[in-house]
């Protein structure tokens, strides 16, 4: 009996070395040894290490002075903050401009979802197509995607100026009383920036689409043809399941996008009027460093932290798992 | 032959030990960019003449971008490259690093003939629980600018303003005549708590407000502060400002007014030279413009030579030598302030050189400055960057009507207590 399972202990063990031999003698070990540890670190130093940072952060009051609240500070003979709990989590619950904040993040996606991604599929099933025009129009519509988000929100904040920009001129040639101030405009501002969201992103995934349009077999949709398949048949039918890979990634980064969204607000209004356009981050930004408080910063950071985290992963283990399967 | 080498590498050793210890202590000093050519020409003379006499001293100067001085700073003051002198807007920030134990109390080295020749409250704006971190250089004063011919079109006289109700009066009237009766950027809500910060401090003055700060009756949750909000909304209920203010930032507004796009402006001595340059068609001039104090409350008890502004000034870091502080006293003293006076780079804090100042315009506010019985510091930055945030929030929300006076007190009050 302990024979048996010593022998069996022992083939296993030779079947691991087994495997690390081969894979070494593949190159794949040295691949891995030459580009791992650089990701790893980046990934670490960048991206980890500001996380945990952030947790470690959120339960205190503290300035961003000093090198962490808890450290030590020899000229003052106390730490650089003040460890405070829950307080910043529950400040930031009662807080009217977060809860605002917050209804405006989840608009971003549902906007994203029920308006950019169905404008971005139509646009790619109109335009999927290789043709000289075709290829024309996806430039077009990619165009704002390569913009800058600052040069975005600039440009856009002309537009919508009621004393210069376009908002002006549409005035003007409508011959309206008064001019319109989409920005300065609390029932406007927010809806100002949705729409600029929606205009900048939709050419992203239109070209998620066409890639994943292009991919269709020819054959498929000629034989549909053949059994008398009409055009919203081919959509319906062929087009859309098959492009629901496609589909799952763009909803993947629009969500996550939309939870993101900040270098668009802080050009156009600064999350005004009165901190009713505020999106998640640009309420961290304006809140948690503006106003020198790190700690408070970082538990907004949390929030949003788990809030990204939380999707991704029912997100992947729902229906992009059911997908691949 | 061999120990004498060595004797001599010992002695060139010792020689050059010997040297640094004589040598220059060098004084190193960070400003933020000065971008008229004027004032940063002020400083490279003023050094250039401190250097020269003072052979055992060295002062280097370095210059960075407003944002990037900002943000590098925190990191900057705790490493060992700091400066020894850097330029400092006072307020929140200030505190924060004087609280830190990142600056280093110089009040028994600020003497008082240093005291007579500085303005006591620049002084003021740069101690924190009664210690001298540092020395004033420029001021700045808020006061109610006019435009001479918008005020004709809209027949009011603004020279006759002397109290809250007149000025509502002359909003009234501009209205009525079809004038825009104010210009306000009102997306950076710091210019609308312009506004609401002095009503507060004419209703309450400025021990009111800094009773308020410390918590003493009531903190910000009182009648005084009630009434600040009643008197604001009673402006705001004229909808005195341009349309569309609340989403113009400061840049563009004053570009408006420069145009000639309203009757009055509430701002700062600054204004004079960004109007120019924000407008498209150069600007208002000396002789079309007007300024006048802002108007005192009723029953207030803040007088009307209470100020309300900016203070800047240059602190030292609290590893600097003595040396440094020697040269902070040079530095801004009344030599470079009255060269700063004479040549229109700044309205000078020292008592000495702010009657210098040759500018029709800027003369008035270095009077104005010079018969100040009491600065206050802009209240988005004497109250802390948190506290100050928030008096900025409630100006803006008391604009768009989402909240009361009374819940504008309540919010300020529920920040202090939070701090």
């Amino acid at each position: 009996m302990s024979v048996a399972v010593s022998d069996k202990h022992h083939a296993a063990a030779h079947d691991r070395f087994g495997a690390l031999r081969r894979f070494a003698r593949s190159g794949q070990l040295r691949l891995l040894l030459v580009f791992l540890p650089p990701a790893l670190l980046l990934f670490t130093v960048f991206v980890m290490l500001p996380m945990l940072n952030a947790s470690f952060f959120s339960p205190y009051k503290w300035s961003g002075y000093g090198p962490a609240p808890w450290a030590f500070n020899v000229d003052t003979g106390r730490e650089f903050g003040d460890w405070v709990g829950l307080r910043n989590f529950r400040q930031l619950a009662g807080h009217a401009a977060f809860a605002t904040a917050a209804g405006n993040t989840a608009k971003i996606v549902l906007v994203s979802l029920l308006i950019q991604l169905p404008l971005a599929l139509a646009l790619a099933l109109m335009i999927y197509q290789k043709s000289y025009a075709n290829t024309v129009f996806r430039l077009i519509f990619f165009v704002p995607y390569i913009l800058a988000e600052v040069a975005t929100g600039l440009i856009w904040s002309f537009v919508f100026d009621g004393n210069f920009g376009l908002s002006r001129t549409v005035t003007d040639v409508l011959q309206l009383e008064e001019a319109f101030f989409p920005l300065g405009d609390k029932a406007w501002a927010f809806n100002a920036i949705l729409a600029v969201i929606v205009w900048k992103y939709f050419g992203f995934h239109m070209m998620i689409y066409i890639a994943g349009l292009q991919g269709i077999s020819r054959d498929l949709i000629d034989a549909a043809v053949v059994d008398g398949a009409r055009t919203f048949d081919l959509i319906r039918y062929i087009k859309i399941p098959l492009l629901a890979p496609a589909i799952a990634i763009s909803v993947f980064y629009s969500v996550l996008g939309a939870i993101q969204v900040f270098d668009l607000v802080m050009p156009m209004t600064a999350g005004g009027p009165s901190n009713s356009s505020h999106t998640l981050v640009s309420y961290l930004y304006n809140f948690g460093f503006i106003r020198l408080r790190v700690g408070f910063g970082s538990a907004v950071g949390v929030v949003l932290f788990v809030v990204g985290i939380t999707f991704a992963f029912a997100y992947r283990a729902t229906i992009q798992r059911r997908l691949a399967a | 032959m061999k120990p004498l080498v060595r004797l001599s590498g010992v002695t060139l050793l010792a020689a050059v030990m010997a040297g640094t210890a004589y040598a220059d202590t060098t004084v190193k000093v960070l400003s933020i960019n000065r971008d008229t050519p004027a004032w940063k020409q002020l400083y490279t003379d003023t050094i250039a003449a401190y250097n020269a006499a003072n052979p055992d001293v060295t002062v280097e100067i370095e210059y960075m971008e407003d944002e990037a001085f900002k943000q590098k700073l925190p990191t900057l003051l705790q490493s060992d490259a700091a400066p020894d002198i850097f330029f400092s807007w006072s307020g929140g920030v200030f505190y924060e690093q004087a609280r830190q134990g990142f600056l280093r109390p110089i009040t028994a080295l600020v003497g008082d003939d240093w005291r007579a020749e500085a303005s006591a409250g620049g002084l003021a704006a740069l101690s924190y629980e009664g210690e001298n971190y540092g020395a004033p250089e420029a001021s700045q004063n808020v006061a109610l600018w006019y435009n001479k011919e918008m005020a004709a079109k809209a027949g009011v006289d603004p020279t006759e303003i002397e109290t809250w109700d007149d000025f509502l009066d002359q909003v009234k009237t501009a209205k009525a005549a079809g004038v825009t009766p104010i210009i306000v950027g009102g997306q950076d809500k710091w210019t609308l708590h312009f506004y609401y910060s002095m009503l507060a401090l004419r209703v309450m003055g400025g021990e009111g407000i800094f009773a308020s700060s410390r918590g003493e009756n009531g903190g910000f949750d009182n009648e005084d502060w009630v009434r600040v909000g009643e008197e604001y909304l009673r402006l705001i209920e004229l909808e005195p400002f341009q349309e569309g203010y609340l989403g113009v930032k400061y840049d563009q507004a004053t570009g408006l007014w420069g145009d000639g796009g309203g009757v009055f402006h509430l701002m700062g001595d600054w204004d004079l030279g960004a109007q120019r340059a924000a407008s498209s068609g150069g600007g208002l001039s000396n002789d079309q413009l007007g300024i006048i104090p802002f108007p005192t409350v009723e029953g207030g008890r803040g007088a009307a030579t209470e100020t309300f502004g900016g203070a800047s000034g240059f602190v030292v870091t609290k590893n600097a030598p003595d040396e440094a502080v020697e040269f902070l006293r040079y530095f801004l003293g009344p030599e470079p302030q009255a060269m700063a006076a004479k040549a229109g780079v700044y309205i000078p804090t020292a008592p000495a050189a702010a009657p210098l100042v040759d500018d029709s315009i800027l003369k008035q506010f270095a009077a104005i400055g010079g018969g100040s019985t009491f600065h206050q510091l802009f209240l988005d930055q004497a109250l802390g960057a948190d506290l100050g945030g928030a008096v900025n929030d409630v100006s803006a929300q008391l604009a768009t009507g989402d909240i009361t006076p009374k819940e504008a007190a309540e919010i300020l009050e529920e920040t202090r207590q939070f701090q």
